[in-house]
């Protein structure tokens, strides 16, 4: 199986980054704890679509689950289209978060978390 | 006579702009075409209380996949920079409230699997108040592009008239959309600390653009005189100071635009635009 955590570095003591589209890697580990590879997050800095990009990624990569914090809908559209599990609820390091999500500890998620924008732009002031 | 294009802009909202732009239109002694081009949140026809007769859809191309001759080859994800595809195994998902409609993923589609369909993306009204032909785009909710309404709002300007626009605020895509093609900008800006910070931003766009322009200090007090150096250092005019009113403070806040509380100032808007027309009458003489 392999697991993909959404992070802001490239190995398995890296702290997790709770945002999908946002993250600058995605972990992936198989169940028994072994480093698989680091995917680095190319749509991190898109102006719109990052989630949709990042699922892109993942699926790609041929990732059965993803463990993250925050997703919008756009992304977990494809996610679930390609029958990848999603769950939330990750914290502290990719290691520690993979022993959470082997406990049983993170929660599967059904629908999106996160808002229809999970921009980082700041937003425009208005008239 | 020629036109003279003026776009009102702002570094920011809440500067006055559209209050500027409206009393400069009603001060014209002839016709003026008024765009309301802030398609996210149009409110020029709160002051100019035109009666709208006119609604025409703008509409984008967007992808349509045929999944019997898609190879799932992901090309068309790949390529598009706007994130609006994603391809899985046996499945192309849309998000076509993210296609900017370049063309990108048709043209490129290996498979010529790909068709267009037509998405509606927003509506343009127009009608007239006065002397005042007046247009305003809408951009329909969750729609990510407003540059193409802009365009298309663009197209109905006329020849022979003086056309005041009121641009989006902020200098994004669409401000420049807006300003493109202008004979000047103005910019409105408020004499504090903030409000100088967003024209120095405004400023730096309009001379990318290389558009004549000038300012007008909205709510002006002596007390901040930062944002008349700043345009003495630019080599920018400062073309009217709208003192702090408690009449037009008022006025406002009930739809009525400052020349309608202070019909003094009309002759004041004026004197603006004369002095732009005569800016723009002299660029044609010396660049043409
Ligand atoms: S480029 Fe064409 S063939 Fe390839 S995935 Fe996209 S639609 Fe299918
Ligand atoms: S037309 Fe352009 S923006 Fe729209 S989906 Fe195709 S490539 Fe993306």
């Amino acid at each position: 199986m392999q697991i993909a955590i959404c992070s802001n570095n490239h190995d398995l003591n890296s702290q997790v980054d709770e945002r999908f589209g946002r993250c600058a890697y995605f972990v992936v580990v198989d169940e028994m704890g072994n480093l698989l590879k680091a995917v680095s997050n190319s749509s991190l800095n898109s102006p719109q679509g990052a989630g949709i990009a990042a699922a892109q990624l993942l699926i790609n990569n041929q990732v059965d689950t993803v463990l993250t914090g925050r997703m919008g809908p756009k992304a977990m559209k494809p996610l679930q289209a390609a029958g990848i599990d999603i769950y939330t609820g990750i914290s502290g390091t990719v290691e520690q978060t993979l022993d959470l999500f082997l406990k049983g500890s993170l929660t599967q998620l059904k629908t999106a978390n996160s808002p229809k924008h999970g921009g980082s732009l700041p937003a425009e002031g208005r008239a | 006579m020629e036109n003279t294009i003026i776009t009102i802009a702002s570094g920011k909202g809440g500067t006055g702009k559209t209050t500027v732009a409206s009393c400069l239109a009603m001060s014209a002694r002839q016709t003026v075409q008024f765009l309301d081009c802030d398609v996210e949140e149009p409110n020029a026809h709160i002051f100019l209380k035109p009666r709208l007769t006119r609604e025409e859809a703008v509409s984008l191309d967007i992808p349509h996949v045929d999944h019997n001759k898609c190879s799932f080859c992901g090309r068309c994800a790949e390529i598009c920079m706007f994130n609006a595809l994603a391809v899985l195994a046996d499945e192309v998902l849309t998000f076509p409230e993210l296609c900017h409609s370049c063309g990108g993923c048709w043209t490129l589609c290996p498979e010529k699997a790909i068709t267009t369909n037509r998405r509606e993306i927003g509506l343009i009204k127009s009608g007239s108040a006065e002397n005042i032909h007046f247009t305003q785009g809408e951009l329909q909710v969750g729609t990510a592009t407003s540059p193409p309404i802009i365009k298309a709002m663009k197209k109905t300007i006329q020849k022979n008239s003086l056309v005041i626009i009121d641009a989006p605020p902020g200098t994004s895509c669409p401000v420049v959309e807006t300003m493109e093609g202008s004979d000047f900008v103005l910019l409105v800006t408020e004499p504090t600390a903030m409000g100088l910070n967003d024209l120095a931003i405004a400023l730096q766009v309009v001379r990318v653009l290389d558009i004549p322009c000038g300012v007008i200090i909205n709510r002006g007090t002596d007390v901040y005189s930062k944002v008349e150096t700043f345009c003495r250092e630019n080599n920018l005019p400062v073309l009217m100071k709208i003192a702090v009113d408690r009449a037009i403070a008022e006025a406002y806040a009930m739809g009525i635009p400052a020349v309608e509380a202070k019909p003094e100032l009309r002759e004041d808007f004026r004197k603006v635009l004369n002095h732009i027309k005569g800016v723009t009458a002299g660029e044609r003489t010396c660049c043409h």
